[in-house]
């Protein structure tokens, strides 16, 4: 309806610009009293449109300054002077008149978008595995009561009694400090560990003597290396059934810390007696 | 690209994209005058607006070419940014403009004792007419000057305003509605003049 109205105002100024209204035909007349009221109406609008268009025919039209386009064509130079690699590319990534979704640039950074989700999804992905692989090697792993690995060495000892190998028959052994010995547990160590095959009774030391080193290095408890390694062979042998007569012996030996403290005790007082 | 006349308006846009100042040069000798004239009627033919105006229009083009759409129609894009410029005027002068300022260059016509052609030859017609278009709505007189000044079609005002041609047609007759009220003053001298003229038409 609305677009017939329109047509109907549109046919209207045709009528105007061609025909008076005395020159119109009966259906002609009836189709513009629908719009305007009377004849007269009719034509002092026509002669208002017939004068507006002479009008703007005859009216002088104003000319542009040469000026004007003196200024604008030096500024069109230079911008083509400014035309870069970079005013290409973008031209070519977006040209205009193109439909948003058919640039090329906006495709490549739908792409380049796309391809960092999935990339960055499979890694999280992978990534989760691989976490879930570790923590459960973690767990068979490290299990939580398991005793740490005994290590002796020589940076437990004072540089004076840290003993170097030397020699193929010498037996690397660090001495830590017997600060924290238990001194139920040491008498009856002593007692039990020293004994010999072949040799004499055994000494039983005292504690300023255990407690005082016996020599001043290693080459000198190389010197008495023959009867030192056979002391050494039977001292380490024996080392288990040490630490198990502690353990009976001792309320407190549920730390593994606390049975190397036991061994190096032996091992300390081996070394004093040889 | 050696005769640039044979071009069309579309195929020099593309040749301003690519920095080719003749293909510019060629389109303003196309349409330089046509909206400077067009600025000139919208803008109260004010000379010196009328061709700063036409300048920012050109600069633009040369500044961002890249805004025209190829597939549209330059000639309604060009007026639709010209239209949009005027729009944009009109809102800063919105506290200035009053109708003292639309009158400064119109006539009041106050002796009717003159005829209508004697008021046709002094140009009066056409200053009251300028006077009458200047108070009208920025819409309906957007649509009426590129219609009877600028000669554009239906279809073209349609694209270029972004609206039906229904609606094109409708604001053009409802406007010249409304200055035939204003002008009603010179109605029996032009029915006269026009009337003469056709006369004369008819005998020669």
């Amino acid at each position: 309806m609305k677009k017939k109205a329109d047509k109907e105002i549109w046919d209207i100024e045709d009528l105007l610009l061609s025909k008076s209204y005395d020159s119109l035909s009966k259906e002609e007349r009836a189709f513009v009293r629908k719009e305007i009221a009377s004849g007269k109406e009719y034509e002092e609008l026509r002669n208002t449109l017939l004068s507006v268009k002479k009008w703007a025919k005859e009216e002088t039209q104003i000319e542009p300054q040469d000026e004007v386009k003196t200024i604008l064509m030096k500024q069109m130079e230079a911008s083509s002077v400014k035309s870069s690699f970079w005013d290409k590319l973008g031209v070519f990534l977006f040209p205009t008149g193109v439909p948003m979704f058919k640039k090329p640039g906006f495709q490549l950074a739908v792409m380049g978008v796309v391809l960092l989700f999935v990339i960055n999804v499979g890694l999280n992905q992978l990534g989760t595995r691989q976490n879930e692989l570790a923590l459960n090697s973690k767990t068979m792993a490290k299990p939580a009561e398991m005793p740490q690995p005994v290590e002796l060495s020589n940076e437990k000892l004072p540089k004076e009694e840290s003993i170097q190998p030397k020699s193929k028959n010498a037996v690397p052994l660090a001495i830590a400090e017997t600060e924290q010995r238990e001194e139920v547990a040491e008498d009856e160590i002593v007692e039990e560990v020293f004994f010999y095959d072949s040799e004499p009774e055994p000494q039983v030391l005292k504690e300023e003597e255990i407690a005082k080193p016996q020599f001043d290095n290693y080459t000198e408890a190389v010197r008495i290396e023959p009867n030192a390694m056979r002391v050494l062979n039977i001292s380490v042998a024996s080392l288990s059934q040490v630490t198990d007569t502690k353990r009976k012996k001792v309320k407190k030996t549920t730390n593994s810390s606390q049975n190397l403290a036991g061994q190096e005790e032996v091992i300390d007082l081996l070394f004093t007696a040889l | 690209m050696s005769n640039y006349q044979s071009y069309t308006d579309n195929e020099l846009m593309q040749g301003i994209l690519e920095k080719d100042s003749r293909a510019f040069s060629e389109l303003y000798d196309r349409y330089s005058r046509m909206m400077v004239n067009y600025f000139y009627k919208m803008l109260w033919q004010d000379k010196e607006k009328a061709q700063d105006f036409m300048q920012d229009l050109f600069a633009k083009i040369i500044e961002k070419p890249a805004l025209f759409d190829v597939h549209r129609n330059f000639k309604t894009w060009l007026f639709s940014v010209a239209n949009n410029m005027c729009k944009n005027e009109y809102r800063k002068q919105s506290i200035r403009h009053n109708t003292s300022y639309d009158m400064e260059e119109g006539v009041q016509i106050k002796d009717t004792s003159i005829t209508a052609i004697d008021r046709l030859q002094d140009s009066q017609f056409g200053e009251k007419l300028k006077a009458e278009l200047d108070l009208l709505d920025e819409k309906q007189k957007s649509a009426f000057v590129m219609r009877y000044f600028q000669e554009l079609s239906i279809k073209e005002i349609a694209e270029t305003l972004n609206i039906s041609e229904g609606t094109v047609k409708s604001r053009l007759f409802y406007t010249l509605k409304k200055l035939t009220v204003s002008l009603k003053e010179f109605a029996p001298q032009l029915a006269k003049m026009i009337l003469v003229l056709f006369s004369l038409t008819t005998e020669l």
